[in-house]
């Protein structure tokens, strides 16, 4: 398992990771970014707020079919399942080797929206009061809310050749997301709008119980259960699959 | 073999070549078996649906303000898909450039196209129009999607004005956004940096801040602005930058102008292995 996961490692275009999890966080902090008047905690939760918004409603979930479909380039260009597969490893491995590189990536992206967020924040003088704790768990609120759907996101880029579908499929899901997270009755239930909810202090609203920024319920059966759902599906197709190219 | 190739470059000219006609006709034959068309068509469906999920949740309520009087029945169908529509046609641009030219660099099929007495700059000319050409269809079908719902929900005469302007003027902003993408998708084999420029581009038309109203990425919420007819795309304490339809078309035409322009030059004097 560990040498498989070193393989997916060296695989991984660096170069282009890291434009891709800097630039795009990156941009989405500095859009919004201006020299505020407010200073404090206050003024740090307001801003933290809009660009998380901007942030985790479509930019992430999109980011990890983008990132989900580059993992399996190297094996779709010219017959590598073939080459990879025919070696001494369980396919299962190799599945779960690149997801675990995806989610790993995920994480580096909130990371650097976080450093990116705070940094800029201390620089268009926001002041005193960094609400770390505030930050800290809505990264990891995020990045929990998006598993699943980069699950999906691996299940139709390991049978898909083109970035295209793959992408068009995940921006059917993520744009009704928008008018999900609004709606109190439906926002809980629908995977694709998790992410802003457990990011975004303005689009959660959640006042009692809730665990990561989203009530339990969420959390267990549609975060945790996509995400087993998800996963096996992806699992059981790539075992079972037929790699003919 | 790349020997083989310039050879029959080289003797190209003499024997005529290609009218634009028959590439036209080479990228249709090209993209008949892609998801490109259905795309094409499964986008404004899309939306609409999205649309008429939303009447069938909260109807009542958006149709009242309606009945009140406080809002014209246009303004109740554009208040809420406006922004969904802007992201989707912006995505889909991305998505369109990407699929056009991925065709030939899966197949690698970039040396053998321009192998033939094939003008590169009139074949990455042309590529630019069948994508221009599937977005105006999307955007059409846009503009009978709300008409749709306005019947459906019957919600007064249909305004025929702003149904045009919703399908011609976010369409006219959009093409500097293709643009851009098809030159970064045609320059580079791995689609993956294209396609993560492209789903940026829903940042910019969520906020209105300070980035100047005539860059690609502002220019389609700001279509979006005027074809609504003003107030209704406009939160609470936003301001407006009010470029009027023809500064949108002038500063589309410019910025499609230059980044046409620049991928064909550039494919045309790039070596193709």
């Amino acid at each position: 398992m560990l040498k498989v996961l070193r393989v997916e490692l060296m695989k991984l275009q660096w170069w282009l990771v890291g434009l891709l999890i800097v630039a795009g966080p990156g941009v989405s902090v500095l859009l919004d970014a201006r020299p505020d008047q407010e200073t404090g905690v206050d003024a740090w939760q307001i801003a933290w707020g809009q660009v998380t918004v901007q942030y985790a409603w479509l930019f992430y979930p999109l980011l990890a079919g983008v990132l989900a479909a580059l993992l399996c380039r190297p094996e779709h260009m010219g017959g590598g399942w073939k080459q990879l597969l025919a070696l001494p490893v369980s396919r299962s491995n190799v599945y779960l080797a690149k997801y675990v590189v995806l989610a790993g990536v995920l994480a580096a992206t909130n990371l650097a929206f976080g450093g990116i967020f705070v940094l800029t924040g201390l620089a268009t003088g926001l002041g005193e009061g960094i609400p770390f704790s505030t930050i800290g768990l809505s990264l990891l609120a995020g990045l929990v809310a998006v598993l699943p759907l980069a699950a999906v996101q691996l299940w139709v880029s390991s049978r898909w050749k083109s970035f295209g579908a793959s992408l068009a499929l995940n921006v059917c899901f993520t744009l009704p997301a928008i008018f999900a997270a609004q709606s109190s009755e439906y926002g809980p239930w629908y995977p694709w709008a998790q992410p802003v909810l457990a990011m975004s202090p303005f689009a959660g609203g959640l006042g009692g119980d809730s665990v990561l920024n989203v009530s339990p319920m969420t959390l267990w059966v549609v975060i945790v259960g996509g995400f087993v759902v998800a996963m096996i599906g992806g699992l059981v197709t790539f075992v079972r699959a037929d790699f003919a190219g | 073999m790349s020997g083989a190739v310039s050879a029959t470059r080289a003797a190209a000219p003499a024997a005529g070549r290609a009218s634009t006609l028959a590439l036209v006709h080479a990228d249709w034959r090209r993209m008949r078996g892609t998801w490109l068309l259905p795309l094409t068509v499964l986008g404004p469906l899309g939306v609409t649906l999205l649309g008429v999920v939303l009447f069938l949740l909260r109807g009542e309520y958006m149709v009242g303000s309606f009945i009140s009087g406080e809002k014209t029945g246009w303004q109740v169908v554009i208040d809420q898909i406006d922004m969904v529509h802007v992201f989707a046609i912006a995505l889909g641009a991305a998505l369109i450039a990407s699929m056009i030219v991925d065709v030939e660099h899966r197949s690698d099929t970039w040396k053998q196209m321009f192998g033939l007495p094939v003008s590169r700059a009139r074949s990455y000319a042309v590529k630019f129009a069948w994508g221009a050409g599937l977005l105006a269809v999307s955007s059409a079908l846009m503009a009978v999607g709300y008409a749709g719902i306005m019947v459906w929900q019957d919600l007064g005469p249909l305004p025929w004005g702003n149904l045009a302007r919703v399908a011609w003027m976010p369409w006219v902003a959009v093409l500097p956004l293709f643009a851009l993408q098809l030159l970064l998708s045609a320059l580079m084999k791995n689609q993956a940096l294209p396609l993560a420029v492209g789903i940026i581009a829903p940042m910019f038309g969520m906020v209105m801040s300070e980035i100047p109203a005539w860059l690609p990425w502002r220019l389609v919420s700001e279509a979006m602005t005027v074809a609504v007819g003003g107030a209704g795309a406009v939160g609470p304490g936003e301001t407006l930058s009010g470029l009027s339809p023809t500064q949108i078309a002038a500063a589309s035409g410019a910025w499609v102008l230059v980044f046409v322009t620049v991928g064909a030059v550039v494919l045309a004097r790039r070596e193709i292995r």
